[in-house]
């Protein structure tokens, strides 16, 4: 299956990430909009918001939804790794981890011995573009969520010994993902060939050697860069009041001084005039090949067009790699491909691990026959509908927990700035054409924009 | 049948006085629980149906469970299960498998076949306007399988390839020989495969024979979860299934350790006591680690205080092995412990990963926090935070109807009574110090326990014997097949 609909929406220019003028400020009253479009309305889906700004720039985004006694609350940064300065790769993930350590008001681990240990799910996790800290609870433990992350925004504590400490625990993550794992390498090895300039380019783990040589002062500059209110957005999703938690937020979080959020100044990657090509070796069965392409931004309009595309050529069994590379040419075992936006431009990928006997470059031929058809005869009508149904059904499933929905709704509003965008997307789908879809694989999928790593046993490469 | 249940579940809240630390005086909720449990009913045929009825979102997932599994392949022929469950997915109701594939696909909705020790499970999840399409696919798949010769032939290729694939990856190697190594000799032990030469045997005719005599509508149950109109679906149903008939055949006996159906492992994989056994899997900076020893059934009465005491020994981010082996020592990335139950059999492992020359220093800490256990080294106030942990954490692990139909569905596929959801909570609550050391002072049998790492052989071996474990045995990973 396609990766989590939150992928679909990520990525947007930065002025889409500035304040938004329609955000009510301190505790002027909002009635709580509602994501529902004729789309949603059909499904009989519909979740009233409500979008408040505090002074500082905190932006606070609640939906109430009593369903089930369970209330999902989190923290967006707006930081990610392509915010990164040169030889300090990793900064912004380690920080993720250090944020759990230790604070003026409440000591360590305070996360874990009051929320978790009374069942809630506390976790982080970082990508490109922002680093986001959530709990899962039960309703009365909201106020301790919210006066735990109110402190450690204003009163984290960072010392050399906890660096040190935690900077191994990375080291032990990186090789778990990436070192031990064929596929985490060719994963790391696709980011850096496809982009050459811009920080999309290095992992989000990092490198150890940059790791190594970080400080403390490394560390706690980009704390005060970064950790302030104008650059959060709190995003509570569940069984709560809504102007109860608002008070309850902006009482936690007032007195956080904050600035207005800063433009991202990252020069767009150049674009790629010839293929690209690595080799890597691993004690593996088969070879593995996995082809990338720079795709858009998903702010960008043709986005929807490789989205369904994508959803064409990859999911399901009736999907034409599968058809044609899997069932019927039988060169492949498992085959996999996804068009993934961030904020800034990504990339449209498709893997495959070979069978025994095949290589890589026969999967490249055919992928590439795929595409060449496509450009030339596109795709058909029940073809689109499908990948439409496909994607309808996702986004419903997307909305299943309160989390799910406070992650796409945490998702749109970082990229986009706007957490209503989301609701337009089906109906952008559904108008998506054979004529799009024949225009963006010919702009997109070409030759000279093709970056291919592969991966060959340790033993030899198959024979064709 | 009407009623829907949009609330699935009800707490009342009362606050207790317990102060929670520095400034923030907050009571943990003390939980009065209730899952709601589904209106079960048997067709005269006897094929059972569980409704858990929701209308907040429009989504439908039907569910069959069918009560036959790996361990009951028979003598012989292991893969048969794994092999049926997927020719399931292979065409049926006279579609071949592209038709099959596209019909779903079609409707934006997702199907499958699983299989696993107990049972083959059939799926179908989508919009609930296509309810009753995926109600007709989900029948073909049980009672209209095509049983292609041509389609049988392609899935032995792949399932004999994908075992070709263990070697890649040390994570897997380790998983794969524990499980043989301490599952070994029980009906458990072969795992969906038993050797690829039982695999090469098979004939078409085994998977139609085992589909004959193991699907029927007394040895399965349909669960309905979702947003559908439960009388008019109900006829629907009747329409699918209602003339579904034949009565379940065993293939064998299916006691535990019983000698026709255990299967006795390669002597590789065999470990002796206070050996431990490494996948020699060179080139990879970390070592994978799993250890592990017996626990008693899910029947047994320890069952909650075994829950406690592996919560707080493993389970969370404060619990013992992740203070020490992750916070104090940055080891590892992640260190959990389980508790893993079948029906006829359970056990308690550990699981973690480090650079390959600390595996001795990671292995030595946590067993030396197990024999602190068995010795009774446990703090009341310890037993009272996994309770709170693991009473918390409960309503948000069953948070949508989804998740109660699946544990609700374990629990009747492991012949428990229909309350055991409920009584989780209260069963918790009653757990004392007391009971939690009687616990692990009986099912902790440390003598017994087995470990298996899987990474680069020479760094572990030598890493293992500066800690003093000194009966290394070093397998290779290409030679378990």
């Amino acid at each position: 299956m396609r990766v989590a609909l939150v992928v679909f929406f990520a990525g947007v220019t930065l002025a889409g990430c500035a304040s938004s003028p329609k955000t009510p400020v301190g505790s002027v009253a909002s009635s709580p909009e509602s994501f529902e479009s004729p789309e949603f309305a059909k499904l009989g889906l519909r979740f009233p918001l409500l979008e408040r700004r505090l002074p500082n720039g905190l932006k606070v985004l609640i939906v109430q939804d009593s369903t089930v006694p369970v209330v999902s609350y989190q923290t967006w940064v707006n930081v990610g790794s392509v915010d990164e300065s040169f030889g300090l790769s990793g900064i912004a993930h380690l920080f993720e981890h250090l944020m759990f350590k230790d604070s003026e008001k409440y000591g360590p681990r305070a996360f874990f011995n009051q929320l978790e240990s009374r069942g809630a799910v506390v976790n982080a996790f970082t990508t490109r573009d922002y680093t986001v800290f959530y709990e899962t609870m039960v309703p009365p433990l909201l106020p301790v969520a919210i006066s735990l992350e109110a402190d450690r925004l204003a009163n984290l504590k960072i010392d050399a010994e906890t660096l040190y400490t935690e900077r191994h625990v990375v080291f032990e993550e990186r090789k778990l993902r990436t070192e031990n794992s064929p596929d985490g390498r060719m994963q790391e090895a696709v980011w850096s060939l496809v982009f050459k300039s811009h920080p999309y380019r290095a992992p989000v783990i990092g490198y150890e050697e940059d790791l190594k040589r970080m400080e403390v002062t490394d560390l706690t500059t980009f704390f005060k860069a970064n950790y302030q209110p104008g650059n959060v957005t709190v995003v509570v999703v569940g069984d709560v009041k809504a102007d109860s938690v608002f008070s309850m937020i902006e009482k936690a979080y007032g007195g956080i001084p904050g600035t207005p959020r800063k433009p991202r100044n990252i020069p767009r990657e150049a674009v790629q005039s010839e293929a690209r090509r690595v080799e890597l070796q691993d004690q593996i069965a088969t070879e593995k090949i996995t082809i990338a392409y720079p795709s858009t931004s998903a702010a960008e309009s043709d986005t929807y067009a490789l989205d369904v595309l994508s959803n064409i050529l990859f999911v399901g069994s009736s999907s034409r790699t599968h058809r044609q590379l899997v069932e019927e040419n039988r060169i492949a075992s498992g085959i996999g491909g996804v068009n993934y936006t961030p904020l800034f431009p990504g990339v449209f990928l498709a893997s495959a691990t070979l069978r025994a006997g095949h290589s890589a470059s026969e999967f490249e031929n055919g992928f590439e026959s795929m595409i060449k058809e496509i450009q030339s005869n596109g795709v058909t009508e029940r073809e689109i509908r499908n990948a439409v149904r496909q994607l309808t059904v996702q986004t419903v499933d997307s909305v299943r927990t309160g989390q799910g929905l406070a992650n796409l709704i945490g998702t749109v509003d970082a990229i986009f700035g706007d957490p209503m965008r989301f609701k337009e997307d089906l109906t952008k789908y559904s108008r998506v054409t054979n004529a799009d879809i024949i225009r963006v694989a010919k702009n997109y999928l070409t030759p000279e924009k093709k970056n291919v790593v592969t991966m060959v046993p340790t033993t030899g490469r198959a024979t064709q | 049948m009407k009623s829907c249940t949009k609330l699935f579940f009800s707490v009342g809240i009362t606050l207790g006085l317990l102060t929670m630390g520095p400034s923030l005086a907050v009571g943990m909720p003390v939980l009065d629980f209730h899952l709601p449990l589904p209106k079960v009913e048997t067709l005269p045929n006897g094929l059972k149906i569980a409704w858990f009825i929701d209308e907040r979102l429009p989504l439908v997932d039907l569910g069959m469970l069918v009560r036959t599994g790996t361990k009951n392949d028979p003598a012989g022929k292991s893969g048969t299960v794994e092999l049926l469950s997927r020719m399931l997915e292979r065409g049926a109701n006279g579609l071949t498998e592209q038709a099959f594939s596209a019909k779903i696909e079609s409707l934006g909705a997702t199907g499958f076949s699983n299989s696993d020790e107990e049972s083959i499970t059939l799926g179908m999840h989508g919009l609930a306007q296509d309810a009753n399409e995926l109600l007709d696919v989900i029948s073909w798949m049980a009672l209209k399988p095509n049983f292609n010769e041509a389609e049988f032939q392609k899935e032995k290729v792949k399932v004999a390839e994908a075992w070709k694939h263990l070697p890649d990856s040390a994570e897997s190697l380790a998983g794969y020989v524990f499980g043989k190594a301490l599952l070994g000799g029980t009906v458990y032990g072969r795992g969906t495969l038993a050797s690829t030469s039982e695999l090469n045997k098979l004939k078409i005719a085994d998977i139609r024979e085992f589909h004959r005599t193991q699907f029927s509508p007394k040895n399965a149950i349909l669960m309905v979860v979702g947003r559908v109109d439960p009388v008019t679906f109900r006829d629907r149903i009747i329409a699918a299934f209602g003339s579904w008939k034949g009565a379940v055949t065993r293939t064998g006996t299916f006691s535990f350790r019983d000698p026709k159906t255990s299967i006795l492992l390669s002597k590789k994989m065999e470990i002796e006591k206070r050996e431990v056994l490494v996948v020699d899997r060179p080139e990879v900076p970390q070592a994978q680690v799993r250890l592990g020893f017996r626990i008693p059934g899910i029947r047994s009465e320890k069952r909650y205080a075994l829950a406690v005491a592996n919560a707080l020994l493993g389970e969370y981010f404060t619990s013992r092995l992740n203070l020490i082996v992750r916070d104090r020592l940055g080891l590892t990335y992640g260190i959990q412990s389980g508790l893993t139950y079948y029906k006829d059999y359970a056990f308690f492992s550990i699981a973690s990963a480090t650079a390959a020359q600390n595996t001795g220093q990671l292995i030595s800490e946590t067993v030396r926090q197990l024999r602190l256990l068995k010795a009774g080294d446990v703090l009341a106030q310890e037993i009272e935070v996994s309770k709170d942990y693991l009473l918390g954490g409960y309503p948000i692990s069953v948070s949508t109807l989804g998740s109660v139909a699946n544990r609700w569905l374990n629990g009747y596929s492991f012949g428990l009574s229909s309350d055991y959801l409920n009584e989780y909570m209260p069963k918790v609550s009653a757990v004392t110090r007391e009971s939690v050391v009687n616990a692990i002072d009986d099912a902790f049998h440390l003598d017994e326990m087995v470990i298996v790492i899987a990474g680069n052989a020479k760094v572990i071996e030598a890493s293992l014997k500066e800690k003093g474990f000194k009966r290394v045995r070093i397998i290779q990973a290409n030679s378990l097949l």
